[in-house]
């Protein structure tokens, strides 16, 4: 397939004819701005042509290796145009991606993507050559998904790096791996990695479909698309997962699931995704299986610490003090009445600071990052504790939470919003409210079905074989290599649809 | 119309936690004169009684099994199944009524007395609202969730009790008489609307029912024997006078650092009151249908239609202690179960096996 044929055609598409003059008078006008568009006109005995390209979005010496060089030095007299076309396309430059167009837009979107394009005069189209050499980042660690094991490649922002990668990770001519072009003016190139053998076929079916409805002008980053693979409404946590890690990646597509890689991004979105796997790594698969559960509790508790424990702190202070044992009690009444504020307010105050300094110190450059981190911790915290302003233990309070939310990082967007809200329905209703709120939270995780499968898989519906297996507890590799590929945790054994009357 | 089979046991699940807030929020003083050593009683009557009222039910999965009771009663009539659709519609309301009310009670005397209780009540019906309007599979999943919480909340509770028990307050079984256990067991099983959910969603479960339900039923009655049996044990005497029995007895449990577990155990029945406000809701949705005939639309944002008039009754009810009372023990709720819960799964399972057998089936 021709990847420059395959954009949504808004308006009919002008065919190149068979004068060059013509025809790069048509390309041209596409490009009169731009300083980049570089023409270079050959003359191969009688044969007229010309090699087109943006400059600085090819590799010059992969031109010259392959196109510029096989074209000056093989040509015989006195061959027609066509002929010559038909000798450039079946024999020269066999090293490099080689297509044909046959509309001047197509033409133009392969110069933008960093193609080189060759016009004859008498040939009413194109040849395309992949000579491809923008500048790009090196594969290296990725920046996020710190793992303390595994592979230190790291996608980066050229998808074809990787795909590449992908490649490496899962040798196996069962990977499929598919192109689409996404944006009605920046053309994003999309691709869609699964498993043949493994991913649901109406699952690859349904990200195609909802891939092909997208009408954005421009895809920025992959978080764009994500909203467009999730199903329709509203949801607390995302239903699609975000890695940087091949390894990762790959895992993934071999349990089933479906990747999607967007150029100029080194986020790969996973697709479905489970509520449990925010809380599993890869360092679960490479440690000791004992360790690995420990782990898992842990996260699942940091992240509950995370949601609820500044919430629960305002309930039980303002609320039911009587939980509480006295001599605890005692200390945090007595450093609670030195300070101005209410709970509620001091509370909330203190973990907006925190999401001020956190989000600062994101924004900064590294270096003043972690100096807006040491002043946000230790100068504002311990100067508020000494001036009084907040109590000693609401600052525990929130160093808790702000550690235990760094162990849950790929939610830890919608953890810092739950918190904040947590901490006022715990304010102003007690307990009550926060197992009300839990409660709505709770609907709102089993309302979400991404792609047919309970999002709250293993535990709605129960899967015990699921849980003991992989999902909380994970099995000696001994023992998971038995069986691959879990479909109790893939959901072929959960709910399923069927055809039934209603009433 | 495409609609998701559901686990027969996950149903079972969601009963279970529905079920068991009527345990928790039992009113101890709601029958004069009994004592908590007559619940330990009654529950000999409560476990005969539930069995036998699951009988119809069971006969009724085992014979119509696939198919909910108001699609088969469409069969027979359309304006049978518009006037079932009449009855479990108003039943299904009542009973949504009912648990609000005796969380806005528990709500009112001992979580957060002084404090206005129908905006918890508002508050606590938008969420189950919200439940109900996502559909059958949230609320199971949901139940089950609540299920894995509370039944081991419960079980840490007793365990922490059992150090607090003592024979001297257990009262010999049936020292008063069989009437007030009798009593209290029959209005146990009359509000157990549960029972008469489940042939309504037949056609929507998949997997072992018959089983599934007994084995609800045995789950149902451990719990229940296990608050009774410590509430009793715990609270003695103390216990006669209480509102709440079950909630006083939390009261005591204590451990480590943590001098009560009332707080979090009241919290963890917030959960069971959504799920269960939220269940009836969608069950009344369901009725809805069979009564007018409602786009998918409609049926689905229906429980939203109900909450207003839910929340109306709940303000009418709560302005006097004793108009609650006398809702709780109007009899309404028992006939209610026995034609919904007994006689109409039983009519038309007989009808069914009777069409069979005309036919020169085998059931």
């Amino acid at each position: 397939m021709n990847l420059y044929q395959s954009f949504p055609a808004e308006k009919a598409k002008t065919p190149f004819c068979e004068s060059l003059t013509d025809n790069l008078s048509a390309l041209g006008g596409l490009f009169a701005d731009s300083f980049d568009f570089k023409i270079r006109r050959l003359s191969l005995g009688s044969i007229r042509a010309a090699l087109i390209c943006l400059d600085g979005m090819c590799n010059n010496a992969e031109i010259f290796q392959s196109v510029t060089l096989p074209l000056t030095q093989e040509y015989p007299a006195g061959e027609s145009a066509p002929a010559f076309y038909e000798r450039v396309r079946d024999r020269i430059s066999a090293n490099v991606q080689q297509s044909e167009v046959f509309f001047v837009e197509d033409a133009s979107a392969a110069v933008i993507a960093g193609n080189l394009l060759l016009l004859v005069d008498g040939v009413a189209r194109s040849l395309v050559f992949g000579v491809q050499g923008y500048p790009k980042h090196a594969i290296s660690d990725p920046q996020s998904d710190m793992q303390d094991q595994g592979s230190h490649d790291g996608f980066t922002d050229s998808f074809k790096d990787n795909a590449t990668l992908v490649r490496r990770h899962l040798a196996t001519d069962r990977l499929c791996i598919k192109n689409r072009l996404i944006g009605q003016t920046g053309k994003t190139n999309v691709l869609v990695c699964y498993l043949k053998d493994r991913a649901s076929a109406e699952m690859v079916a349904e990200v195609f479909r909802r891939l092909d409805s997208v009408q954005l002008d421009l895809v920025p980053g992959s978080g764009c698309l994500s909203s467009f693979l999730e199903p329709a409404g509203w949801r607390v946590f995302p239903t699609v997962g975000s890695t940087e890690r091949p390894d990762v990646f790959c895992a993934k597509l071999a349990e089933g699931k479906i990747g999607v890689i967007v150029d100029g991004t080194p986020h790969a979105l996973l697709i479905p995704f489970l509520f449990i796997e925010n809380f599993h790594t890869l360092d679960d698969y490479l440690k000791r299986p004992y360790y690995a559960f420990f782990l898992r509790v842990m996260k699942a508790v940091a992240f509950l610490v995370a949601v609820f424990l500044p919430g629960l702190y305002a309930a039980v202070l303002l609320f039911h003090p009587e939980i509480l044992p006295d001599s605890v009690l005692g200390h945090i009444v007595s450093s609670q009445r030195q300070t101005p504020f209410p709970v509620l307010v001091e509370s909330l105050v203190i973990h907006i600071i925190y999401e001020v300094v956190r989000e600062a110190g994101l924004r900064m450059p590294k270096s003043v990052g972690h100096t807006i981190s040491i002043v946000g911790a230790l100068i504002i915290g311990d100067a508020a504790v000494s001036a009084h302003l907040i109590s000693a233990p609401m600052l525990i309070i929130v160093a808790l939470t702000a550690v235990s939310s760094a162990v849950v990082s790929d939610i830890q967007d919608p953890v810092s919003v739950l918190r904040l809200v947590f901490i006022v329905i715990g304010g102003v209703f007690g307990i009550f409210g926060i197992f009300l709120g839990a409660g709505a939270l709770l609907l709102n995780f089993c309302a979400q079905r991404p792609y047919g499968i309970p999002y709250t898989l293993p535990f709605a519906p129960l899967r015990m074989t699921a849980l003991k297996r992989d999902a909380v507890m994970r099995r000696d590799w001994k023992f998971l290599q038995k069986k691959q590929y879990d479909p109790a945790l893939a959901g072929e054994e959960g709910e399923q649809e069927h055809e039934k009357g209603s009433v | 119309m495409k609609r998701a089979a559901y686990d027969a046991k996950a149903l079972f699940a969601l009963l279970l936690v529905c079920r068991l807030f009527v345990s928790f929020a039992f009113i101890g003083t709601h029958f004069q004169g009994a004592k908590t050593g007559d619940n330990v009683a009654a529950w000999f009557f409560l476990a005969a009684l539930l069995l036998v009222c699951l009988v119809p039910v069971a006969f009724y999965l085992k014979t119509n099994g696939d198919e909910s009771l108001l699609t088969a009663a469409r069969k027979i009539h359309p304006a049978l199944s518009r006037g079932l659709g009449l009855f479990y519609l108003v039943y299904f309301l009542l009973t949504a009524l009912a648990t609000l009310l005796r969380f806005d009670l528990f709500c009112g005397s001992v979580m957060l007395p002084g404090l206005p209780t129908i905006l918890f009540s508002a508050l606590l019906l938008g969420v189950a609202c919200y439940g109900a309007y996502q559909g059958l599979g949230t609320l199971i999943r949901a139940g089950e969730v609540a299920a894995v919480v509370l039944l081991p909340v419960i079980a840490v509770v007793a365990a922490l009790l059992t150090g607090q028990a003592k024979a001297d307050n257990l009262t010999p079984l049936f020292y008063d008489g069989v009437s007030i256990p009798l009593s209290v067991a029959r209005y146990s099983v009359g509000v157990t609307a549960e029972i008469a959910a489940v042939p309504l969603l037949a056609d929507r479960l998949k997997g072992k029912k018959v089983p599934a339900l007994f084995f609800w039923a045995g789950g149902l009655l451990a719990t229940i024997f296990v608050m009774s049996f410590l509430t009793a044990a715990v609270l003695g005497a103390y216990g006669n006078g209480q509102m709440f029995p079950l909630y006083t007895v939390t009261v005591l449990a204590q451990t480590g650092a943590f001098r009560r577990a009332d707080a979090i155990q009241s919290g963890v029945w917030t959960l069971a009151v959504i799920v269960k406000v939220g269940f009836f809701l969608y069950l009344a949705a369901l009725a809805l249908k069979a009564l007018v005939p409602v786009s998918p639309k409609t049926e689905k944002r229906a429980p939203l239609f109900f909450a207003l008039p839910l929340l109306a009754g709940v303000w009418f009810f709560t302005r006097d202690e004793n108009t609650v009372l006398s809702f709780f023990d109007s009899s309404v709720f028992s006939v209610f179960f026995a034609v919904g819960a007994l006689l109409l799964p039983l009519a038309l399972s007989l009808k069914k096996k009777r069409n069979i057998q005309s036919k020169g089936g085998v059931l």
